[in-house]
């Protein structure tokens, strides 16, 4: 055969072949596998087709969804509506610095519910989780989310004071009642009190005054230690106007970087040159970690000890501490020692939930939500006057883990006794013990309500 | 051959279709108040306000090539600024904005004066030590109530027009004119001869400067703008919350402007304002999926960083064209 | 005067601890140009491989182990991801830096997922526990342990520097690049094991911080300011500018919190504005090839 004659044939063969399988690929779908020039033409041309009217819908469908979904994230959602549940927004840091409280102070809250077995007067109770972040602005965001899209009967929680401060004048002016289960900043419930706000812990004046006036009685001079910025200033202020109150001396204030300082050495260097008697100090988180272990190594904790608050000394940075933290007493407003049936059946019900003992985050958890279902209780589920619902829990008077609970005048709970705790070694573990149980100093003025 | 009908409407070219789109998203904006619920009108009006934002850092980073690690500070100063010129020193509120946004402008060009030498990295920690002494020096300020900032910042008294600005519809039309005038100004600036100058800067400012232009005055000019639109988003911000705090200056603020930037697409002028409006809708919709938006944003991050630089602006750019795109084949 | 040696050895410490982190960044960029923002989370890692390591007490195994752990990560990311995306032509300052940057957040993310938000530590060594006793206090052994540590690695990566045969590669590379290719060498081979060096101290640095610092999952972004500004002020890719500024840093810090706690918050940023002013490049910047 020449050469012709076989590209003739090839020829031939490809034609028909090139027939055969277009002839598959438009009516069986068989892929097309065979090459030629013209395949390639038809190929594109009958894809062309295809694509164009795939594009069209892609693209449609494409929009249709991002709009979906951008539509559905932002909670265009309607909540089926049969029994109305009672709406609480419980808005917490619960990732960032103060992720550990809000865990801990969130399943506190979940001990309350369950004690009210998730109902009060026939109605659920929904509870909404947001972040806030520790950041005020994304507060107020979230707190505007719970209102808007929730429609949220109350607000509940919050960690950091700044929240606090930012959501109490929030709810004063949305007039939406907000009960702080943390924020212990003076001015919440001091010159930025309103009937919408109510706080179920505590002002940092009223913990840190009272144990001042206590280490009074055992310490002539003292000198403090914390973090430059308004919590600091607040729990360190009211320690040193109880100490003073009751004739000791302050010998020097130490102010650290807010967040910012790591080595706290040259400040202890400062401390132990004044030669005081006691040190306080209160820091939280890292810091506390920080300033506890490098304490003990600069050999300060045996010959100057270091006293604080339950936030310098936090139960759960106790195994980061390690033997820094043995001996360490601090003042706080929940034991597990205190020994009243509320307290022992709150411990209870947490071991059994969660198989370990509450710390104080929990307590403070607890005694936010009690309060707030307990009024709700005494309202018998109608929470629709905002106003009513924080001056009827304002008005109570029960029993709690923390002994007698009760509000004052600014809507602050009242700290009727405070407790004095020392970390001791039982094994490998370090428990608390409880020492003391002292008065609790009162609150700053400012409240024009 | 295959003949091809000419059909002769209005071309579907790009630039078109941008303006068509462009159109189309005001109104749909501008809708937003009468169709949604208040908490979508919130959403919104924290879109506009951080895409604001995000077009400011984009004239730095995107137009200009500096990344700056520290812009948070001009939301600061948007904050602070009216705080004290307005609660501190009883400025009335129509004379306290403009003053603001003048300082604002003013700080910028001042930093960038201060940067002028430096290097691209070098200004990278420069722009986060400033801001981070800015914050420093406010949290100290006992006159502006340090870390609990400062509250009962003022909305403008909108009765004149028979309308309350506490409404959150009314707020949300005041914002989104100025998030109208703004970028509108702003994209009439980087498509001058300006911003073909500070794109020069960004590919290679030597021969910018082998070409005869003073890239210095160009270069404090864009910190100028770049300052002075992120001081607009942060008197917006605090407005809407109604008080400051040192927490607007703090370098996570920057990092989530720069999240929103790239996201968004830093080699467009749109790009920011997608961005800013992912990351503000993703964050509220990935709370109720998820806790851990910090491991899925920097995910995201580093997948368009790597991937798929255009970003968002240039996914929506590919769609668009797909269909031209086909067509010259 | 006890007092201001006390704070004299606070603050050689303190320029060590950071002398180590900003070495590794220094090598990296000095190298690779590449500004490699994930530093601190190769801090993290290390600091967390560590705790894991020393679970039975043993610091000596996280301290030996916890740097091998960040530098083969190190490596997995230079060889896996930085490389591939400079050969696909993304290797400008600003990628790599947004890159890391990016990864930064993963891994603080990763950390807190992984380990969630309880705080961990390392204990100190027995032999390194107690100090000796100055102006009335006493100063940590350990900490002494700390300077000796840091003047070793400067010590031990000059030797490498100066005196081996990949030193003078990664001098060579540092100069120009491309001639070390035409050379023969693969650089690319060169550059990860640079980076995982790199990530390796970050590593050390993080476990040998945990006694003192305590380790949570944001640690890597609030060293991270720190070490940039060192870097910076140092001069970009310069060893002795990295010594030498941590030495600056570290003591101004210390001197700041002893002598005039006030600054404390802002001081340190004002010197590094003050000391770009005057020289833009950084104090011992290198001299390097332009066009």
């Amino acid at each position: 055969m020449s050469e012709n004659d076989i590209l003739k044939d090839c020829h031939l063969t490809q034609r028909f072949k090139a027939s055969r399988s277009v002839h598959d690929f438009m009516h069986h779908g068989e892929p097309l596998t065979v090459n030629t020039k013209a395949e390639e033409t038809m190929k594109q041309m009958i894809n062309y087709q295809k694509t164009g009217i795939t594009m069209k819908l892609a693209e449609i469908s494409i929009a249709s969804a991002a709009l979906a979904v951008a539509l559905a994230l932002t909670g265009w959602s309607s909540t089926a509506a049969a029994e109305e549940p009672i709406k609480v927004g419980l808005v917490l840091p619960f990732k960032g610095v103060y992720a550990n409280l809000a865990e801990n102070f969130a399943s506190g809250w979940d001990i309350a519910l369950d004690q009210y077995n998730g109902e009060i007067a026939g109605r659920k109770i929904k509870v909404f989780r947001e972040d806030t972040e520790a950041n005020p602005n994304v507060a107020v965001q979230r707190a505007t989310k719970l209102m808007n899209a929730e429609n949220v009967d109350v607000l509940a929680g919050v960690v950091s004071s700044g929240v606090g401060v930012a959501l109490g004048q929030f709810a004063n002016q949305q007039k939406v009642p907000i009960v702080l289960g943390m924020a212990i900043a003076d001015v919440i419930t001091g010159k930025n009190c309103g009937p919408y706000v109510i706080r179920t812990s505590f002002s940092a004046h009223s913990l840190t005054s009272g144990f001042g006036r206590y280490l009074a009685n055992s310490y002539k001079t003292a000198s403090t230690l914390g973090p430059d910025y308004a919590a600091g200033h607040a729990m360190i202020g009211g320690f040193n106007a109880g100490f003073r109150g009751d004739g000791g001396e302050i010998k020097g204030e130490h102010w650290s970087a807010f967040k910012q300082t790591k080595d706290w050495g040259p400040i202890l260097g400062k401390i132990q040159s004044e030669k005081p008697d006691a040190v306080y100090s209160f820091y939280a988180g890292s810091e506390s970690v920080q300033v506890v272990k490098q304490y003990a190594n600069f050999g300060l904790k045996d010959s100057i000890p270091l006293y604080g608050d339950h936030w310098l000394y936090d139960e759960s940075l106790w195994d980061a501490m390690g033997d820094a933290a043995v001996g360490g007493r601090f003042v706080t407003t929940n034991a597990l020692d205190v020994d009243n049936e509320a307290n022992h059946l709150f411990i209870k019900a947490f071991k059994k939930k969660y198989g370990k003992t509450p710390d104080i985050n929990a307590y403070l958890g607890y005694e936010n939500a009690l309060p707030l279902f307990k009024a709700i209780e005494a309202l018998g589920g109608d929470v629709t006057d905002s106003a009513k619902l924080v001056k009827t829990m304002r008005g109570l008077e029960f029993d709690a883990p923390r002994g007698r609970y009760t509000f004052n005048n600014d809507n602050n709970a009242v700290l009727d006794k405070v407790y004095v705790i020392e970390i001791v070694r039982d094994g490998d573990k370090l428990k608390p013990k409880l020492i003391d149980s002292i008065a609790g100093g009162s609150d700053l003025s400012g409240c024009n309500m | 051959m295959s003949k091809q009908k000419l059909i002769p409407i209005i071309k579907c070219t790009s630039r078109n279709r941008v303006i068509h789109l462009t159109v189309i998203a005001v109104g749909l904006m501008t809708l937003v108040p009468f169709v949604l619920n208040d908490y979508q009108i919130s959403l919104g009006t924290e879109v506009m306000i951080f895409a604001l934002y995000a077009l400011g850092i984009n004239v730095l980073l995107g137009y200009t090539g500096y990344v700056s690690l520290g812009h948070a500070m001009f939301l600061g100063i948007g904050g602070y600024g009216l705080a004290i010129l307005s609660v501190l020193w009883g400025w009335p509120v129509w004379a306290a904005v403009p003053a603001t946004f003048l300082i604002g402008a003013i700080l910028g060009g001042v930093i960038g004066f201060a940067c002028l030498r430096v290097g691209k990295i070098q200004f990278l920690v420069l722009t986060l030590a400033f801001s981070q002494m800015l914050s420093g020096a406010f949290t100290k300020l006992k006159a502006t109530g340090g870390t609990d900032g400062m509250a009962g910042i003022p909305r403008p008294d909108l009765a004149w027009l028979g309308v309350d600005s506490w409404n959150n519809d009314i707020f949300y039309l005041y914002v989104l004119t100025f998030f109208l005038v703004v970028t509108f100004t702003l994209y009439r600036v980087l498509h001058s001869p300006f911003g073909s100058v500070l794109v020069g800067i960004r590919e290679n400012e030597r021969r910018m400067v082998a070409l005869g232009y003073r890239t210095g005055r160009y270069k404090i000019g864009a910190f100028a703008i770049s300052g002075f639109v992120a001081t607009v988003a942060g008197l917006l911000l605090a407005q809407r919350t109604g008080f400051a705090t040192p927490d607007y200056m703090s370098w996570s603020y920057s990092g989530e402007g720069i999240l929103m930037v790239i996201i968004g697409g830093m080699q467009s002028f749109s790009g920011p304002i997608l961005g800013a409006g992912f990351y503000v809708l993703a964050k509220a919709g990935l709370a109720d999926i998820t806790d851990e938006y910090i491991v899925v944003f920097g995910l995201l991050f580093m997948i368009v960083v790597a991937g798929f630089r255009t970003g968002l602006s240039g996914l929506i750019k590919v769609i668009l064209t797909w269909r031209t795109r086909n067509e010259r084949t | 005067m006890d007092f201001f040696i006390l704070n004299i050895l606070n603050a050689m410490q303190l320029s060590m601890l950071i002398f180590i982190l900003a070495i590794g960044l220094t090598l990296i960029f000095g190298l690779m140009d590449t500004l490699n923002l994930a530093h601190g989370g190769f801090y993290t890692i290390g600091a967390y491989a560590g705790s894991q390591l020393a679970i039975n007490g043993s610091f000596w195994l996280a301290f030996l182990v916890s740097p091998l752990v960040a530098g083969i990560a190190g490596a997995i990311l230079q060889r896996f991801a930085l490389q591939p995306l400079a050969s696909k032509g993304r290797s400008t300052h600003l990628d790599f830096a947004l890159f890391t940057f990016g990864l930064l957040f993963v891994i603080m993310g990763g950390a807190e997922i992984i380990f969630g938000s309880a705080y961990l530590s390392i204990d100190a060594p027995a032999i390194l526990k107690g100090g000796f006793a100055i102006s009335g206090v006493t100063f940590p052994y350990y900490r002494v342990f700390v300077i000796f540590l840091g003047l070793t690695c400067g010590g031990v990566l000059w030797l490498l520097i100066d005196r081996t045969v990949l030193g003078a590669v990664v001098r060579a590379g540092v100069a120009d690049r491309e001639t070390v290719c035409t050379l023969g060498i693969d650089i690319n081979r060169v550059f990860v094991v640079v980076f995982a060096l790199g990530c390796a101290f970050a590593g050390l640095a993080g476990v040998v911080s945990a006694p003192i610092f305590g380790i949570y999952s944001h640690m890597g972004a609030s060293i991270l300011v720190v070490t940039l500004i060192v870097v910076v002020v140092g001069g970009l890719g310069s060893f002795k500018g990295s010594f030498w500024a941590s030495i600056i840093v570290g003591t101004f810090e210390t001197m700041a919190q002893a002598y005039a706690p006030d600054v404390q918050l802002y001081g340190l940023y004002i010197l590094l504005a003050l000391i770009l002013a005057v020289k833009p490049e950084g104090l011992f910047a290198i001299q390097r090839r332009i066009a």
